[in-house]
């Protein structure tokens, strides 16, 4: 009798408790409002790992201490979970007011039941749009031509290679590869460098099924990948493609395709590079500080250079660039607006915001500030190299309009078609019809 | 003439010894190979706890398997997030959404499990067969409904998502679990109370609930344990930072989208997040296996 005693005051506990606990759960939490010209609470949602968390959140404490009556709520996610979190609750009409935003995945999001059309806020000054270069702010449209985010960084991919190896080859007679350089020049120099590197180092990471560097190729030699929803490369580059990394590949100057997997991985502690078991792979350049201290506790004394891709037979760059930026949610109450709008400007423009942010998510889209940054003694040089090179390649790069699910699309699709060539499952024109195939399907399906 | 067999004590010594040794050699072999087996399962989570506990430059430097410098800075770095977060936060979080999951599953389950195990009423097996299938609905088909749901009636951002179905007997997994239980359990007790005069709540709260406790400490780690490695739902229903759990903050130390991971964090942290549900295992551990050893999940 005693225990069941016992058991009613556990079992009542409990209950109190998850009252007590429900009733915390509905209670909202809002900040306290004070005088000022601006106030009200934004959702603001972003992408990244623990040192962007905290770059962003001293950047949120900053605008909140300029304005004491506007409080920001924080949702981050990671890189992944961030896209599947911002589509479902894009499916109720719940996205954040302020959207972390990129161009390549812009075409999924850019209709205005989602994000809110700026035009007219950069028209009415709202938005300051100053010092953001035309290509990279036209980049931010949707395919309705509205302007549908703000972008405050750019990236690009190029190739990182371990320059200690480089100079090894260079002594022993290889010719430095200086840039622009042709494709064909590039695999001359991977090949002539393989024996100079250490055991086991491959030249170079199969790119075969890299969609940064095949973008690149089909720009490069004159085409474009997309028109709209539609596949606008031809089949004989495709197949152009697949027989290069394959002409490399059996004459081992990059890995086997087994470890070209296996090492794919995004995470930079695991690649290749990081690890000393290539000379060169293709990687955004905003990893190199991550990369040089990876290096740096692996191989002491190493350094790591970033160069552009190849340009095409006439010197046709084709690398592309792509953006970072701010949109605002279609949901966003009127209110809100003015806040959002001036928690983007003072993201894009406020020196010392970009300042903390040191081009963390893409080179500061302001040149000022982006040269500010580089010439700033206190910038790490891995993080100058990166800001000199796009500021090397921004006129000459040809952004990509990536259609809605273009970007994945072509990942995956080239992904497997490059996968079967490389293990002897499909010729190279096979894989070329597959990829053509498999990827036009995806973007119709997209586009429905 | 029938002849006597003899044996030779000294032969049969030595027999019975020869059968000793061969015993304790396979003895000895098999011991060694599940020794190994279990080196080889338990050597990523050492390695892990290794990781944990060395600087985290040389996480993926050194090529050691026991580190050259310890540290407890991982711990440090990673319970402090960033800004104001910390894990001390996200831990009192999951904790208060599991406790809710469980009395919710323990309270609920077990009522809709009494009633088709124990009750007679008309629709009984349509409504079994019904609930039987809805653990054959994909998560995927109602996401957004449920979404879209939670959202109209402004629960999104509150644990309330996460915690109130489970009140509602949600789990239709855990009633089968206790349905199969419960009609294992003696008629004639609850005949007797039927004599004695009991309603249908006290026959359920003071015979067939406590008979039931395997089943519902098998319920309760299970449920323990789905909703503290719950990731996705967390994902979505708390967005706002202070409201996030576990599962979720452990996803922020890496960025796969090109910037900076920490490893030291996320291993220092993971260590850490074991604990509970090794805690919870081994405290319940009788209960479990008699209870899955009583349901014919053997």
């Amino acid at each position: 009798m005693q225990e069941f005693r016992l058991k009613k005051r556990v079992a009542g506990s409990l209950l109190a408790t998850s009252i007590l606990a429900l009733s915390m759960a509905v209670l909202p939490n809002g900040a306290a409002a004070q005088d000022s010209d601006l106030q009200g609470e934004i959702r603001f949602s972003w992408w990244g790992g623990q040192v962007r968390n905290d770059k962003t959140d001293r950047i949120i404490q900053l605008f909140e201490g300029q304005h004491p009556n506007v409080s920001i709520v924080r949702e981050n996610a990671d890189w992944a979970p961030y896209w599947e979190r911002l589509t479902i609750q894009s499916t109720g009409n719940n996205q954040p007011c302020a959207i972390t935003m990129q161009t390549r995945w812009l075409a999924t999001y850019a209709r205005p039941d989602i994000l809110m059309p700026l035009d007219e806020l950069v028209e009415n000054g709202t938005l300051d749009v100053s010092g953001i270069p035309e290509p990279v702010l036209n980049s931010a449209r949707g395919a309705d031509g509205n302007l549908y985010m703000i972008p405050h960084g750019v990236f690009y991919f190029a190739l990182m290679y371990n320059e200690q190896m480089a100079q090894t080859a260079a002594d022993a007679g290889v010719a430095p590869l200086e840039y622009p350089y042709t494709w064909d020049e590039f695999a001359e120099y991977l090949t002539a460098i393989l024996p100079h590197l250490p055991e086991g180092a491959a030249s170079v990471h199969n790119m075969g099924r890299e969609q940064d560097a095949f973008v690149t190729w089909v720009q490069s030699h004159g085409e474009d990948v997309f028109d709209g929803s539609n596949v606008a490369f031809s089949k004989d580059i495709a197949v152009q493609w697949f027989e290069y990394w394959e002409a490399l590949r059996t004459a081992g100057v990059t890995e086997p395709p087994e470890v070209m997997i296996s090492d794919n991985s995004a995470l930079i502690e695991e690649s290749n590079i990081a690890n000393n078991r290539g000379f060169m792979t293709n990687r955004p350049p905003n990893q190199l500080g991550s990369v040089q201290t990876t290096v740096d506790t692996v191989s002491p004394g190493t350094t790591i250079g970033i160069t552009p891709y190849p340009v095409g037979p006439d010197g046709t760059v084709g690398m592309d660039i792509g953006a970072n930026g701010i949109a605002i949610g279609a949901s966003c109450d009127e209110a809100q607006i003015p806040v959002a709008a001036e928690w983007i400007n003072f993201w894009t423009q406020n020196e010392e915001a970009a300042g903390i942010y040191e081009s963390d998510n893409g080179v500061v889209s302001i040149p000022a500030l982006a040269t500010a940054q580089a010439e700033d003694p206190d910038t790490q040089p891995t993080q100058v190299q990166h800001i000199e090179l796009y500021q090397q390649i921004i006129d000459t790069a040809n952004p990509v309009f990536w259609p809605a699910g273009g970007y994945q699309a072509l990942t995956d699709t080239l992904n497997r078609a490059y996968d079967a060539v490389a293990f002897g499952q499909l010729t190279p024109e096979q894989g070329a019809d597959q990829l053509i195939a498999d990827l036009q399907q995806q973007l119709s399906q997209a586009a429905r | 003439m029938a002849t006597v067999k003899t044996y030779d004590p000294e032969l049969l010594r030595a027999e019975r010894r020869k059968r000793e040794n061969i015993r304790r050699l396979k003895g000895l072999g098999l011991h060694a190979l599940l020794i190994t087996i279990l080196g080889v399962m338990l050597y990523p989570v050492i390695w892990m706890v290794l990781s944990a506990l060395r600087p985290e430059t040389e996480i993926f430097g050194d090529m050691g398997f026991i580190p050259t410098n310890w540290t407890l800075e991982n711990f440090v770095r990673g319970w402090q997030l960033y800004g104001d977060l910390t894990f001390t936060q996200f831990y009192v979080n999951s904790f208060i959404i599991c406790a809710l999951a469980i009395i919710g599953n323990l309270l609920a389950c077990s009522m809709a499990a009494y009633a088709f195990a124990r009750l007679e009423f008309r629709g009984k097996w349509w409504l079994f067969a019904i609930m039987l299938g809805t653990m054959m609905l994909p998560i995927h088909v109602q996401l957004i409904p449920q979404y879209i749901f939670f959202l109209n009636i402004g629960w999104v951002n509150t644990i309330l998502p996460l915690v109130v179905p489970k009140f509602l007997a949600h789990d239709a997994f855990f009633i089968f679990l206790m349905v199969q239980f419960m009609r294992s359990l003696p008629n004639e007790l609850e005949q007797a109370a039927i004599v004695d005069g009991a309603s249908y709540w006290q026959r359920y709260w003071r015979i067939i609930l406590p008979l039931s406790m395997p089943a519902l400490a098998t319920t309760a780690v299970f449920t323990f344990i789905n909703t503290y490695n719950d990731f996705f739902s967390q994902l979505i229903y708390l967005t706002d930072t202070d409201r996030m759990t576990v599962p979720v903050a452990l996803r922020l130390f890496l960025d796969p989208s090109g910037g900076s991971s920490s490893f030291g964090g996320l291993f220092a942290m993971v260590l850490v997040s074991i604990g509970p549900v090794l805690g919870f295992f081994l405290a319940s551990q009788r209960l479990l296996t008699k209870g899955i050893a009583t349901q014919g999940f053997k």
